[in-house]
């Protein structure tokens, strides 16, 4: 086990190498001189423009520029974005976090919907409940994310106004951001509307929820129960009913098991697709999130900015694909001794 | 007593194209203590009546019989989960491939606890009651004869040999202290050595705890050595059955004569006496008797099925049997037919 973490690690930075590669070579992958990159309009005074090209060590090789380039990023200095002048680190973490809010909330109510739709499907292979689960889940798939999220703002928001059109909470509250999740910042508020923005915090994720954890859920369904068809024609699965089990404890005692580490592998491989729906779901609902972000600075060409969102979001990706992949191999005692995988 | 009594046994399989017949009129009684043995190639059926007596076909098998009794119950009145949980109380299967029988994930301590028959005992602790189950699986394993239980139950399935899973799957058969035994060519992928092993043990079960085997198999020779009866299949039906040492030495069907001359290694014969062709597939049975294709001895009268024909303790099915004097066939195919 020890020797695989070691080879998940080793690759884990040489990803984050590469990644890092990448993002940095954007300024200069840009049409222009990096300075340009920088300053497409050409409204930054000469002063400024010095001091750029000392942040970005621009006078100097390449490998400098890249040294320069990751030693700002660990100092945190990553620069100020051209659109709002705010510094990029603090941006970055609150857009950042409140993408992660949406993103593990619509995960969540994918898991908790798909995985037992998934399981009774599995279980009743074959009957009605079982085929309308597998053409909903079909018809879930194969809907596009901002029409659905588009649908649901037009029914659910403007027709029957039960929720909010757009952002995550109600513009009368203020609530000091902490720990850039939400909830908490509002636990801590010492205010004395806490439970109305408490409450209103609540009706402005529920939209966006409900628009991005139809892909993952649908994907969770058919995975789960595509793998529990297969898991019981296993042969161990056959023993078990021999031995005399009911079918629910051969399901919770072998077949549920045996599914956990490809449960756990396919929910890493689900986070791209999650973000990536995020993101577009975020610039609907006009979450502040790092998607809603990264379309702003693409749209308005502010590199530094693009090359956060960039890096912080893939790293991100890699980071919980390789976790799910060590946690998967643990639990699997047959990958658990194994220094290959 | 008789312990399994199962008459014109049928097992057909749904498909699109229509019922396919799997085994047809299948008979097999085994009394108390006894070491039955099927012997048949591979397609012919053994394994699905094994499955089918504990109930283990999945729903698009369709089985049915005339009698189909153990231990006294009829099966046949029972639901599915109600026959499989009868039966897994009252007799224990284990296979070929024994570690894939093994749930991969889980040691083999658990999964031998998880075999232990259900007790209700409120007065114990938890810890006593765990430890009892403990003391409980490792005599299980000390009687197929695994000596160092501790390393064996916190190890999992892929870390052990096939042969210590049989062994494994044997005691886990043993611990509900069933009365019947079915082992579905539980050998066939082991060593010479291991096989001697596996076979000691069951029939050291046999004899001690008179445990009923019904012994599955692909070669008559692995069942010669052991079985009390034997019978034959084959293409889904019973064609031979009687004791075994009569059937190996004076083979009444074709298709036993064929595989008893392979038991018996008699050099000038052996080479000659492999039957041609192979076994036809379910959807393409011949006409008449299925063995005759294939069968040196056939005659016109073959292309009618024969019926199953009883000579004091034994049954064959054919109309030109080896090993019969003329007065007999005449009297056994006139009078006990049946």
């Amino acid at each position: 086990m020890w020797r695989y973490f070691i080879r998940k690690f080793n690759l884990l930075v040489i990803t984050i190498f590469l990644l890092s590669l990448l993002s940095f070579s954007l300024l200069h992958l840009m049409p222009g001189l990096p300075l340009d990159a920088l300053n497409p309009d050409g409204s930054l005074s000469l002063a400024e423009q010095r001091r750029l090209v000392e942040h970005y060590a621009l006078e100097q090789g390449f490998w400098q520029q890249y040294a320069q380039y990751i030693s700002n990023i660990f100092n945190g200095n990553w620069g100020t974005s051209r659109i709002d002048q705010i510094p990029i680190f603090d941006q970055m973490v609150s857009s950042f976090m409140s993408t992660l809010q949406l993103a593990v909330s619509a995960m969540a109510l994918a898991m908790f919907i798909g995985v037992p739709l998934g399981i009774i499907s599995a279980y009743y292979h074959g009957s009605w409940f079982d085929r309308t689960v597998t053409s909903m889940s079909l018809i879930g798939q194969s809907i596009p994310v901002f029409w659905w999220a588009l649908m649901l703002i037009l029914l659910l928001a403007l027709g029957l106004q039960w929720f909010p059109l757009s952002g995550r909470i109600g513009l009368l509250y203020d609530i000091p951001e902490v720990s850039h999740i939400l909830l908490i910042d509002i636990a801590l508020a010492d205010d004395e509307y806490q439970r109305a923005a408490l409450w209103s915090a609540v009706r402005h994720i529920i939209l966006p929820t409900l628009a991005i954890s139809v892909i993952p859920m649908t994907a969770l369904i058919q995975i789960t129960r595509a793998s529990l068809i297969d898991i019981s024609e296993k042969n161990y699965i056959q023993a078990a009913r021999a031995k005399g089990l009911s079918r629910y404890q051969v399901l919770w005692r072998h077949a549920l098991p045996n599914y956990f580490s490809s449960f756990i592998r396919h929910v890493g491989a689900l986070t791209n697709p999650l973000l990536t729906t995020t993101m577009v779901v975020e610039y609907i609902f006009d979450w502040p999130g790092a998607g809603r972000w990264l379309i702003h600075s693409l749209v308005a060409q502010d590199v530094p900015a693009i090359q956060a969102c960039m890096l912080t979001i893939s790293v991100f990706v890699i980071c919980i694909s390789i976790i799910t992949d060590l946690l998967a191999a643990w639990s699997n005692p047959k990958e658990r001794n194994q220094s290959h995988g | 007593m008789n312990l399994l009594d199962i008459r014109n046994l049928t097992i057909e399989l749904e498909t699109p194209q229509g019922l396919i017949t799997a085994v047809e009129r299948f008979s097999l009684v085994v009394q108390d203590g006894e070491v039955r043995g099927i012997v048949g190639e591979s397609g012919s059926g053994k394994s699905l009546v094994g499955r089918a007596i504990m109930g283990l076909l999945s729903s698009k098998w369709r089985v049915r019989a005339d009698r189909f009794f153990f231990a006294g119950q009829d099966l046949q009145q029972m639901g599915v989960d109600e026959h499989r949980r009868f039966m897994g109380q009252e007799a224990a299967m284990i296979f070929q491939q024994p570690s894939s029988y093994l749930d991969p994930i889980a040691k083999i301590g658990e999964q031998l606890i998880e075999a232990l028959p259900e007790q209700r005992s409120f007065s114990l602790s938890f810890w006593r009651r765990s430890r009892e189950r403990v003391e409980k699986v490792s005599a299980l394993l000390h009687k197929v004869g695994i000596r160092d239980h501790t390393r064996i139950m916190n190890s999992y399935p892929h870390e052990l040999s096939e042969g210590l899973c049989q062994k494994i799957m044997i005691a886990m058969a043993i611990a509900n202290e069933p009365r019947l035994l079915i082992a579905d060519e539980p050998t066939s992928t082991m060593e010479a050595t291991t096989k001697i092993q596996i076979y000691k043990l069951m029939a050291k079960m046999n004899q001690l705890r008179k445990l009923s085997v019904v012994h599955i198999s692909n070669e008559l020779e692995t069942a010669a050595n052991w079985t009390d009866r034997v019978t034959i299949m084959y293409c889904g039906q019973a064609v031979e059955a009687g004791p075994t040492e009569q059937v190996v030495n004076q083979p009444l069907h074709p298709y036993t004569h064929a595989l008893a001359t392979l038991v018996k290694r008699d050099p000038e014969r052996q080479m000659l006496n492999v039957m041609p062709g192979t076994m036809p597939t379910l959807q393409h049975l011949p006409t008449g008797c299925r063995l005759g294709p294939r069968c040196p001895r056939a005659h016109k009268d073959c292309i009618e099925m024969p019926r199953s024909r009883y000579l004091r303790n034994r049954s064959y099915r054919c109309h030109a049997p080896f090993n019969l004097e003329e007065k007999h066939a005449n009297a056994a195919a006139s009078g006990q037919t049946h």
